[in-house]
């Protein structure tokens, strides 16, 4: 190797196999040294799982860039984590030693809980209503977490966006402490789950005693292994002179052939229609099309859940009636919809009445006076069995990957206290009913008669699977939609004997029978 | 003793002798070191989650339970369902309707791309963009030009008056046009070339950029000598062009039919494998029963249902390129 002069051109020259292998070795190392450094923490950071960067869902960008009233994905904001109450991003289930002789009480139901210094992580969606978020990444981290020397990290993500996180959660035994658990994910992931009885009890009985829904998706085999936290229910929320100009009435209609004549009657003389979106939406679909189903006396299956029983002369009437409604009031563009079109539909004055929950109200009341002003609420109509609702449950459970669920079950034990209820319910303004029964009583937050509707969720409202008990089967077909895509088939023009013979080979499928 | 001597201060003398120097002065064994952090990679984030794929295909498991073996049940149990076979449809004719297309406009682009034009490097990049911009994005501005309200596309049809025109007529009728325009995704047949539209908009600069590279290596020799015996733009095109840039072709066909037979994010944000699963994806499919079924055993097998038919395009394939070679 020649040496000369020690210009930039000869230092190339002396770049050797050598000088170049130890560069890479030495650079490797640092950066797995870098990679596998100490962690302190035994959970993933909120805003490092799996969806929390990437805006993949459609709704996110449709109501990002529509009505701003409650998107379910937003795409920049929804995924993140918030930790009002701690500077570091990293929550650990793990409690800190407490200072010696400093024991913080949670309650008497949870017994001694170690408190101070301890670090909880709760995953939940970011709900239709800003006004939730905030209570809860404010008002509870100001009026608990901080108080009693808690780091509560908050982490709101989209609707669509819970399940994979909390699918992965569990899967790997390691994430949020708090897992917001939807629908009837508690009989999903039964054996992942700490049992709260403990606390549940008491939470119900000083709630004035459970609706059968919430208890219905969070009691699993004789065990809580879920707290119910809200029933967010549904109500047809319609611009009452456009239902007095099209058809001459002040009076909701209360059955399904009312509802017919009175929606063909709005849509032909103003040009409008009812938005109902039958589709793969988590949403208002399923919230529609199960009560119109029930009301029928249709099911997917008997009371025992064991035997398939959606081909049935009730099915058949219930399918019959939805087509024959939907032609005469809906229009088929709904087929594509998703949870927040018919918000923006209908905060745009396209649509003149929706199945939904109060957050169009609540975001009329502010952005919109005028269609506020015009805007009503029923529940939904009666069928020849009854009047059936399917209100959103959820509440939170605490996975078996918590070295201690002690303090988890503190801030259950706190979320549901009738006292501090009550200020979550003020803040939505009447979008959330409570799981228990003095929501509807002394905890109702509105003197605004609009809401009155909703006060009745609690009772009215069922569960997937009905009649049967909830369960994996019931789940897993409500993920498939089947129930959705055979009214969504009738509408498409195929014979209701054909989509129930469809519905019942993928029902018998999912159940295995 | 002077010869050791000698030898010994030469190799104190030689600068960064260390333990390991024998080992990489090896080509064969430094060639091995030097891919093994490749290697390892692949072992890792390919091998392993394939194998443990194949595993839970073949077992009961949820996210809340284990499972156990179950031999091929889940893949029996998807054969009876009408979705997994509409989906199997709906994949197969997604693959080689958007392949196609993309090669075929591919090529054309390439061909258009390889002239002498102004500002040619500018309109090259600019080509380009679709296929760098991040897929979730663009499909969301795919999903508000498809939207049945806000829809450009339905705009026009509109404000020119062909929606109305067309609507009472047979061929409104045939293919579902309605006085406000298309339900691009409310309708299963139009869901799917929505979807057809998006992937072919995003996927052509990769063929594009590809086979020009491919252009640009053929000798203008070999144009000029058959424009001397009287080949027609056509027959240049034909006996010059195709054969030349065939093996890029054929690689640059491997990789898309591999990307879009497992296609998840464009059908998953622009339709969500909707209307009545008309546009389920095997990749969205398994997504919907592992994920939000919680059965990872059954979207397992769904997911594996791919690996046959890609693995005989590949061999296909490749086994058209060897002879091509030989």
């Amino acid at each position: 190797m020649a040496h000369g002069s020690t210009g930039p051109r000869n230092q190339l020259r002396t770049l050797t196999r050598r000088l170049f292998l130890k560069g890479t070795l030495g650079t490797g190392t640092v950066l797995l040294l870098a990679a596998c450094g100490p962690s302190t923490s035994t959970t993933s950071a909120p805003t490092s799982g799996p969806n929390a960067a990437a805006p993949t869902k459609a709704a996110a960008a449709a109501t990002s860039a529509g009505a701003p009233s409650t998107p379910p994905a937003a795409p920049t904001a929804a995924s993140g984590a918030t930790s009002a109450a701690a500077a570091t991003p990293r929550p650990a289930a793990t409690p800190s030693a407490a200072t010696p002789g400093t024991v913080a009480t949670a309650g008497a139901s949870t017994g001694t809980a170690v408190l101070k210094g301890t670090k909880l992580h709760l995953l939940s969606w970011s709900s239709f209503v800003p006004a939730e978020d905030q209570w809860f990444k404010e008002t509870l981290v100001n009026e608990w977490a901080t108080p009693n020397g808690v780091e509560l990290t908050i982490e709101l993500v989209s609707a669509n966006d819970v399940q994979p996180k909390v699918t992965a959660a569990l899967q790997s035994g390691a994430g949020p402490d708090l897992l917001q658990m939807q629908w009837t994910w508690p009989h999903l992931y039964a054996d992942k789950l700490v049992d709260v009885s403990d606390i549940a009890d008491k939470a119900g009985s000083d709630g004035g005693g459970w609706f059968e829904a919430p208890k219905q998706n969070c009691y699993v085999n004789g065990k809580w292994l879920a707290m119910p936290f809200a029933l967010t229910g549904n109500a047809i929320a319609y611009r009452s002179s456009w239902m007095k100009e099209g058809a001459g009435t002040d009076q909701f209609p209360t059955t399904w052939e009312d509802y017919t004549k009175v929606g063909g009657a709005v849509k032909q003389k103003k040009n409008t229609f009812v938005g109902q979106a039958v589709a793969h939406s988590f949403g208002d679909p399923p919230t529609f099309i199960f009560p119109f189903l029930w009301s029928f006396g249709g099911s997917e299956t008997d009371e025992t859940g064991k035997k398939i029983a959606i081909n049935s002369p009730e099915t058949e009437a219930a399918l019959k009636a939805f087509k024959e409604w939907f032609d005469a009031c809906s229009d088929p563009q709904c087929l594509s919809w998703d949870d927040s079109s018919n918000n923006r539909a209908y905060l745009a004055g396209q649509i003149w009445a929706t199945l939904n929950g109060a957050s169009i109200y609540v975001k009329a009341l502010t952005d919109a006076p005028d269609i506020a002003q015009d805007t009503q609420h029923a529940l939904l109509p009666k069928g020849p069995k009854g009047q059936f609702i399917l209100a959103f449950p959820y509440g939170f459970a605490i996975p078996t990957y918590v070295k201690d669920p002690k303090p988890a079950k503190a801030l259950l034990a706190h979320l549901l206290d009738p006292k501090v209820y009550g200020g979550f319910m003020k803040a939505g303004k009447g979008y959330t009913q409570a799981p228990y029964k003095k929501g509807a009583t002394e905890l109702w937050p509105s003197t605004d008669p609009k809401f009155d509707p909703f006060k009745q969720i609690g009772d009215l409202s069922k569960w997937y699977g009905y009649p049967a008990p909830p369960s994996p089967a019931a789940a897993q077909s409500g993920s498939k939609y089947i129930v959705v895509d055979m009214f969504a088939k009738v509408i498409q023009g195929e014979t209701p004997q054909a989509a129930m013979q469809w519905a019942e080979g993928e029902l018998k499928n999912v159940y295995q029978v | 003793m002077d010869a050791q001597r000698v030898e010994r201060a030469r190799t104190i003398a030689r600068p960064g002798l260390w333990w390991w120097t024998p080992l990489t002065e090896r080509e064969g064994t430094l060639g091995w070191i030097l891919a093994l952090p490749a290697i390892a990679i692949l072992l890792v984030f390919i091998a392993y989650p394939f194998l443990v794929g194949i595993w839970l295909s073949l077992s009961s498991e949820t996210v809340a339970n284990a499972g156990e073996f179950v031999g091929l049940r889940n893949f029996a149990d998807q054969l009876q369902s009408e979705i997994f076979r509409n989906t199997v449809k709906n994949t197969l004719l997604y693959t080689v309707v958007t392949v196609s297309l993309k090669s075929a406009l591919g090529l054309a682009l390439a061909l258009l791309m390889n002239q002498q034009i102004r500002a040619k490097n500018l309109v090259r990049a600019a080509f380009l963009l679709p296929w760098i911009a991040p897929t979730a994005l663009s499909t969301i501005a795919w999903k508000w030009l498809f939207d049945s309200t806000y829809s450009i596309f339905n705009w026009v049809m509109i404000q020119t008056g062909f929606a109305p025109w067309i609507a009472p007529t047979i061929v409104g009728h045939v293919f579902s046009i309605g006085p406000r325009g298309i339900n691009w995704l409310g309708n299963g047949t139009w869901a799917m070339i929505a979807i057809i539209i998006a992937n072919i908009w995003r996927g052509v600069p990769f063929f594009a950029i590809s086979l020009l590279a491919g252009l640009q290596t053929i000798s203008q020799e070999l144009y000029e000598a058959a424009a001397l015996d009287g080949a027609s733009s056509w027959q240049r095109f034909r006996y010059v062009t195709l054969p030349l840039v065939q093996p890029v072709l054929l690689v640059v066909l491997l990789f898309s039919l591999i990307w879009t037979i497992a296609d998840f994010q464009l059908p998953y944000v622009l339709t969500g494998g909707g209307p009545t699963n008309s546009t389920h994806l095997f990749s969205t499919l398994a997504y919907q029963i592992a994920l939000v079924g919680g059965q990872l055993g059954q979207g397992a097998s769904v997911s594996l249902f791919m690996f046959p038919f890609l693995l005989a395009t590949v061999a296909s394939l490749l086994w058209y390129m060897r002879r091509q070679e030989v």
